[in-house]
C-alpha cells in the first residue's frame, strides 16, 4: 500500500480544495494566474523537500534546474519546433539528466561546501544564460514563444492552464507521499537523522544522497517548465541563487518536517508577494522577518506549530 | 505516535488539518482583504477608466521611472480636469517592474488578470518593453512603451500591432547625434555597451552612421546591467587611443562609467557619447563631472510654448524641473487619452486605428504623428551637450541642444524595417 | 599587447582585491571563530554606505569614514546578541538560512529608510582627481584607498599577532571550546568578532560608495566575490584573505582585458574547482567544515 487512507484523505481534501480555486480567486479580488502559481511553487518545494527536509541537504541551486527547464521548454515550442506534449518532458528530462551529472560531481562533498557548490553551479548557469545572446535572448529573456496546445486541449486560457497544471499537481502530492512513504523514503528520512548510523548499517549513504538530489531537481524542473508556460517568458533570474532561495523559504516557513509543509509556504509566499505588494513594495520585510522567527524557533515550520509536543 | 492504521481523527491530524486549512484560509483572507478595500473601486468601476502604469521604481533605473510616471500623472490630471475621458475619470494603478524582464511579465499579468486594465502605460528597459509587449499582444491589452528605445520594440518580429512607442528609437537618436559627433570629434571610435537589447541596438545604430563616414572602430566591449566598476574596461578604452568613447549605458551604469571616466582623467583624451542621458543621470554625475554628446527624446530647453507650459505645470506639481523622462510619460499618457477620446470608445479594438496614423502637438517645433505601419512617434530627435562647471547657471542647467533632426529624416524607412504587424 | 597595459590591468586588479581582501577578511574570522557562513555580509556593506552618506551630509567625508563602520559594527553585535548567537553548536546551514532571512529582510529596511534609487556621494574634493602613473592616469582615491586598506592589513595583522586580544581571537579561530575551557569568556569574544567582522564590512561600504556609488543592491555585487575569496584562501586564514582576494582581483581584471565575456563566470569556477579538489583552499585547515 503506497498510500494510507490518510494519505488520500488529506490529498483529497487539498485537491478539492484547489479544484475550485478558479472560482474563489476572482471573487477575492485576485485572480486564477495567482493560483496556478501556487501551485507551480507547490511543486517547486515539495520536489525540493525531497531533499531538504527528506534527505537533511541544504541546496541553493535549484533553481539552476528549474531554469534550464523553462528555457528548455521555450526553446523547444519556438517557432513550433516541438509539440508541447513533447516538449514538457523533453524539457524535464534535461534537467534530470544535468542534476544526475552534477549531483555526481558534488555529491561527495557535505554540509557548507555542497551548498556553496551548488550556488556555484546555478550561478554559471545564470551567466551563461545572461550572455548567450543568440540562444537564450540574454538578459532581454526569451520571448517569441506561447503555450497553445497540448493533445489537442487548449491551454492558453489561464482557467484552462490552471487545470493542466493542477493535473501535474497531483501527480506530484502522489509521487512525493509514496516515495517519502516507501523503503527508499525512510531510507532518506534515516540518513537525515544520522549518517554515520546509516553507513554503520551499510547503507550506500552517498548513492540515496545522489538520488534525493536526482529526484527534487526533476521536480524543480518540471516547476521551471510550467512557468515558463504560465508567462509565455523565460528569464535569467529563473536560474538565479535567490530563486533557489525562495523555494528554501517555502519549504522552511511552512515546515520542513511535514508534507504539505513546502505547499503552505508556497501559498504564503505568493499571497505576500501578490497580495502585500499591491500596498507596500516593501514585502520582502515581513517575509525575511518571519523567515528568520521561523529558522530560530519554530524549525518545523508553520504545519510544525501544530505538531509540537507530538514528535514525527 | 504514529498511528497508520486508526481511523479515528487523532489530534495531531486535527491539527494538521487545521493547519492546512488555516493557512488556506489565510490566504484567502488576505485575498479578501484585498478584494474589500478594492470594494469602494469596484463600485465605481463602471464609472472609473483604469490604467496600468509598470515603470521601474526599483533598480538601475529607478530614477527615470519614477520621473516617467510622475509625467503621466499630469496627463491624468489634464484629463480629469476636464470630466475624464468619455465622461469617466481616469485612476491609475502603478506597478514597479524593478528594471527586470521577468518582474515586469509578473506584475504586467497583475494588471490585466487582476485589475483588469486594456491599456498598460510605461517602461524604461527595453527588456522589460519587449517582455510586456508580448505579454500585451497575447493578451489584447494597448501597451504604450513610452521610454523603450530599443529599435526592436518597432522593427521586426518583436514589434507588435498592441505595442506603441511614445520615444524615439536607438536609430533615430543615432542619426540626431552619431553624425554630429563624427564631424566634429573625429572617426575612430570605442564602444562600451549594456548587454541588452537597447545596449545593442544603440551601439549598433551608433556604428551604422560612423560606416557611413568611413570611421573606424577601435574597439568594443559588452558589460552586464548593473555593472558598478568600469575601471578595467576604461584601461582598455585608454590603450586604444579612440577619439570617442560611445556608451550605450543607462541609468546608475551610465553614472558610473562617467564618473570613473572623469577619475581616469580621460577627459582630456577623448569625447565621449552615447545614444541617451538626462536630467535625472546628469544631476548624479555632478556638475563637474558632466560631459559628452547625447541624443535626447527632449529637453526643458525645448523652446516651445507647449514645453513651457508642460515644463511650469509639472514644476507646479513637484516641485522640480521635468526631465526628458516625464516628457514622455506625459506623451504616452496624455496620446492614449486622447486615442479613446478620439475612438469614442475605450475598446481597444477601436482605439488602436484611431492612433494609427493621428497627428498631434507633442510640444516640439514641428508636429509629431503616429506611424501607422510600425506604430512609432515620428518626432523631432535632439543631440544635447553636457554642460559643465561654470557653465552651469543653475542646478538643472545641465544640458544645452546643438542639434535637431525632424523625424522623418532620421526614422527607420519602409525599405530599412520589413515590420509587418498582426491584424487586429 | 603593451606592457603598460597588462601592468595598469594588474594594478587595478590588486586595488579592486582590496576590497574584496576587507570583506573577505570580516567574513573568515566570523566563520572561523563561530562557524556562522554570514550571507548577511553584503547587506552590512551597503549599511556601511548609507550611513555614510547619511553622516558625510551632516558632518562630511572623514567624519563618516570613522563613524560609519562603527555604527554598523554596533549593528553587528547587536544582531549576533539577539539573533545570531542562538545557532552557536548547531548545523552551521541554521547559520546560512538565518542570515539569509536577514539579509533579505535589512535590505529592505534600508529601501524603507533611504528609498530605492541611487544616492551620490563623492569622494573629499583633493581626492577626486587623478594622479599620473607614467603607465596610466589612476583615480587619485582609489590610490588612496589602496594604501589605506594595505596599513589596515598591517593593524589588523599587527592586531593578530602581536596583541593579546589578538592572540586570543587568533585561538578562538582555532579552537573556540578550547577557548572557553582555558577561562575566555567566550560570550564577549563571539560577539567582539561579529562586531569586528561587521566593522571591516561596513568600512568596506563607507569605501566603496565614491567608487560604485550607492544603491540597494550595492552589497549583491560583493557578497558572493566576498564568499569566493575566502574558500579560495582558506576559511579562518589571514593570509588566505590577502591571497584570494589579490588573486581574484586580478583574475577578473585580466579575464576583462583578455576574455570579457567569461569574467563573471570565471569566478564562479574557481570557486567549483576549489571546493571539488581542495575545499580548505590555499591556506585553510583540513576538515574544517565537513
Amino acid at each position: 500500500m503506497i498510500w494510507s487512507k490518510k494519505d488520500i484523505l488529506w490529498i483529497g481534501a487539498v485537491a478539492a480544495l484547489f479544484a475550485v480555486l478558479p472560482l474563489l480567486l476572482p471573487k477575492i479580488g485576485s485572480s486564477i494566474p495567482v493560483g496556478t502559481e501556487i501551485m507551480i511553487w507547490g511543486i517547486f518545494a515539495m520536489g525540493f523537500n525531497i531533499l531538504l527536509g527528506g534527505t537533511g541537504i541544504l541546496s541553493f541551486g535549484h533553481a539552476a534546474f528549474f531554469g534550464l527547464a523553462g528555457y528548455a521548454t521555450g526553446l523547444l515550442i519556438l517557432k513550433d519546433r516541438l509539440p508541447l506534449v513533447l516538449a514538457i518532458p523533453v524539457a524535464v528530462l534535461g534537467a534530470f539528466l544535468a542534476a544526475a551529472l552534477i549531483g555526481a560531481l558534488i555529491i561527495r562533498k557535505r554540509g557548507i561546501y555542497f551548498a556553496m557548490l551548488t550556488i556555484a553551479f546555478g550561478q554559471m548557469f545564470y551567466f551563461i544564460a545572461s550572455q548567450w545572446n543568440s540562444l537564450t535572448g540574454g538578459l532581454d529573456g526569451l520571448t517569441g514563444f506561447k503555450r497553445t496546445v497540448f493533445l489537442g486541449f487548449d491551454i492558453k486560457p489561464e482557467v484552462n492552464f490552471f487545470y493542466f497544471v493542477f493535473g501535474f499537481f497531483l501527480l506530484t502530492l502522489l509521487f512525493v507521499r509514496a516515495l517519502m512513504n516507501s523503503s527508499i523514503g525512510k531510507t532518506l528520512v534515516a540518513i537525515r537523522e544520522n549518517v554515520h548510523r546509516a553507513e554503520f548499517l551499510g547503507i550506500d549513504v552517498k548513492k540515496y544522497q545522489h538520488f534525493a538530489f536526482v529526484v527534487s531537481a526533476t521536480f524543480s524542473g518540471l516547476a521551471g517548465a510550467l512557468y515558463a508556460l504560465l508567462l509565455n517568458f523565460a528569464f535569467p533570474e529563473l536560474l538565479h541563487w535567490k530563486t533557489s532561495g525562495d523555494a528554501v523559504l517555502m519549504s522552511v516557513i511552512g515546515g520542513m518536517r511535514a508534507f504539505f509543509g513546502p505547499l503552505v509556504g508556497a501559498g504564503i509566499f505568493v499571497f505576500l508577494r501578490d497580495i502585500i505588494s499591491t500596498y507596500t513594495a516593501h514585502w520582502a520585510l515581513p517575509l525575511g522577518a518571519i523567515f528568520v522567527v521561523f529558522v530560530l524557533f519554530f524549525q518545523k515550520g508553520i504545519l510544525g506549530i501544530f505538531e509540537r509536543g507530538n514528535g514525527e | 505516535m504514529k498511528d497508520e492504521k486508526g481511523t479515528k481523527v487523532s489530534r495531531r491530524n486535527f491539527l494538521k488539518l487545521s493547519g492546512a486549512t488555516a493557512a488556506g484560509a489565510a490566504g484567502l483572507l488576505t485575498g479578501g482583504l484585498s478584494g474589500l478595500t478594492a470594494g469602494p473601486r469596484e463600485v465605481f468601476a463602471k464609472e472609473e477608466l483604469k490604467v496600468g502604469i509598470l515603470d521601474p521604481y526599483s533598480g538601475p533605473y529607478a530614477d527615470s521611472g519614477r520621473e516617467q510616471t510622475n509625467g503621466a500623472l499630469i496627463a491624468v490630471d489634464e484629463f480629469n480636469k476636464k470630466g475624464g475621458v468619455l465622461g469617466r475619470l481616469v485612476t491609475t494603478v502603478q506597478e514597479d517592474d524593478a528594471t527586470n524582464p521577468g518582474t515586469s511579465v509578473q506584475k504586467g499579468k497583475k494588471l490585466i488578470d487582476e485589475v483588469g486594465v486594456k491599456y498598460i502605460v510605461g517602461g524604461v528597459s527595453s527588456a522589460t518593453g519587449l517582455a510586456v509587449s508580448a505579454l500585451c499582444q497575447e493578451k489584447k491589452v494597448i501597451y504604450m512603451s513610452v521610454g523603450c528605445h530599443s529599435d526592436d520594440i518597432t522593427v521586426g518580429d518583436k514589434a507588435h500591432r498592441h505595442t506603441f512607442r511614445p520615444t524615439c528609437s536607438n536609430t533615430m537618436l543615432a542619426r540626431a547625434t552619431a553624425s554630429y559627433i563624427a564631424d566634429k570629434f573625429g572617426k575612430k571610435w570605442y564602444f562600451i555597451t549594456s548587454d541588452y537589447s537597447w545596449g545593442h541596438t544603440g551601439r549598433d545604430a551608433f556604428k551604422k552612421v560612423l560606416a557611413g563616414k568611413g570611421g573606424k572602430i577601435a574597439g568594443e566591449d559588452l558589460t552586464p546591467l548593473g555593472t558598478t566598476d568600469y575601471s578595467s574596461f576604461l584601461l582598455k578604452v585608454r590603450n586604444a587611443r579612440p577619439d570617442v568613447l560611445i556608451v550605450s549605458l543607462y541609468g546608475n551604469d551610465l553614472v558610473s562609467c562617467v564618473k570613473q571616466f572623469n577619475q581616469f582623467g580621460m577627459r582630456k583624451e577623448m569625447q565621449i557619447g552615447g545614444p541617451l542621458n538626462g536630467l535625472e543621470m546628469a544631476r548624479v554625475i555632478g556638475k563637474d563631472s558632466n560631459v559628452g554628446y547625447w541624443g535626447m527624446p527632449w529637453d526643458i530647453t525645448v523652446d516651445t510654448k507647449g514645453s513651457k507650459t508642460f515644463t511650469a505645470n509639472y514644476k507646479a506639481k513637484y516641485g522640480k524641473l521635468p526631465s526628458w523622462r516625464a516628457f514622455l510619460g506625459y506623451i504616452g499618457m496624455q496620446q492614449l487619452l486622447a486615442g479613446i477620446e478620439r475612438a469614442k470608445s475605450p475598446e481597444v479594438k477601436k482605439v488602436i486605428p484611431a492612433l494609427e496614423g493621428a497627428v498631434f502637438d507633442g510640444l516640439k517645433a514641428n508636429k509629431s504623428y503616429w506611424r501607422e505601419w510600425d506604430h512609432q512617434c515620428i518626432q523631432d530627435t535632439y543631440c544635447g551637450r553636457a554642460k559643465s562647471g561654470a557653465e552651469v547657471k543653475h542646478e538643472d542647467d545641465l544640458f544645452e541642444i546643438v542639434a535637431m533632426k525632424k523625424g522623418d529624416e532620421v526614422a527607420h524607412t519602409r525599405a530599412e524595417n520589413p515590420v509587418k504587424l498582426e491584424a487586429l | 599587447m603593451e606592457l603598460s597595459l597588462l601592468l595598469s590591468q594588474l594594478f587595478n586588479g590588486i586595488a579592486t582585491g582590496m576590497l574584496y581582501v576587507l570583506m573577505a577578511m570580516g567574513l573568515t574570522i566570523i566563520m572561523g571563530t563561530m562557524g556562522v557562513v554570514n550571507f548577511s555580509h553584503g547587506v552590512l556593506f551597503t549599511f556601511g554606505a548609507y550611513f555614510a552618506f547619511t553622516i558625510a551630509a551632516k558632518a562630511g567625508f572623514w567624519a563618516a569614514l570613522v563613524a560609519a563602520p562603527f555604527v554598523v559594527g554596533l549593528i553587528g553585535m547587536v544582531l549576533e546578541r539577539g539573533l545570531v548567537s542562538r545557532v552557536y553548536g548547531k548545523d552551521p546551514l541554521y547559520g546560512l538560512l538565518l542570515t539569509f532571512g536577514l539579509a533579505m529582510a535589512l535590505e529592505e529596511v534600508i529601501r524603507i529608510g533611504w528609498g530605492t534609487t541611487g544616492l551620490p556621494f563623492s569622494p573629499p574634493d583633493f581626492l577626486s582627481g587623478f594622479i599620473d602613473l607614467k603607465i596610466m592616469f589612476y583615480p587619485a582615491f582609489r590610490l588612496a584607498v589602496l594604501g589605506f586598506i594595505l596599513l589596515l592589513i598591517a593593524a589588523l595583522w599587527f592586531f593578530l599577532e602581536r596583541t593579546t586580544t589578538g592572540k586570543i581571537v587568533r585561538a578562538g579561530i582555532q579552537d573556540s571550546v578550547m577557548v572557553g575551557i582555558l577561562g575566555v569568556n567566550t560570550k564577549a569574544l563571539f560577539t567582539g568578532v561579529f562586531g569586528l567582522g561587521t566593522f571591516l564590512a561596513g568600512l568596506a561600504g563607507v569605501l566603496s560608495a565614491p567608487m560604485s556609488g550607492i544603491m540597494p543592491t550595492m552589497g549583491d555585487n560583493v557578497i558572493m566575490p566576498s564568499f569566493i575569496v575566502i574558500i579560495l584562501g582558506g576559511i579562518g586564514s589571514f593570509w588566505g584573505s590577502v591571497t584570494g582576494g589579490l588573486m581574484l582581483g586580478i583574475i577578473v581584471s585580466l579575464c576583462i582585458q583578455f576574455v570579457p565575456a567569461v569574467a563573471e563566470l570565471s569566478m564562479y569556477l574557481v570557486m567549483a574547482l576549489v571546493l571539488l579538489v581542495r575545499p580548505r583552499g590555499l591556506f585553510g585547515e583540513e576538515g574544517l567544515f565537513e
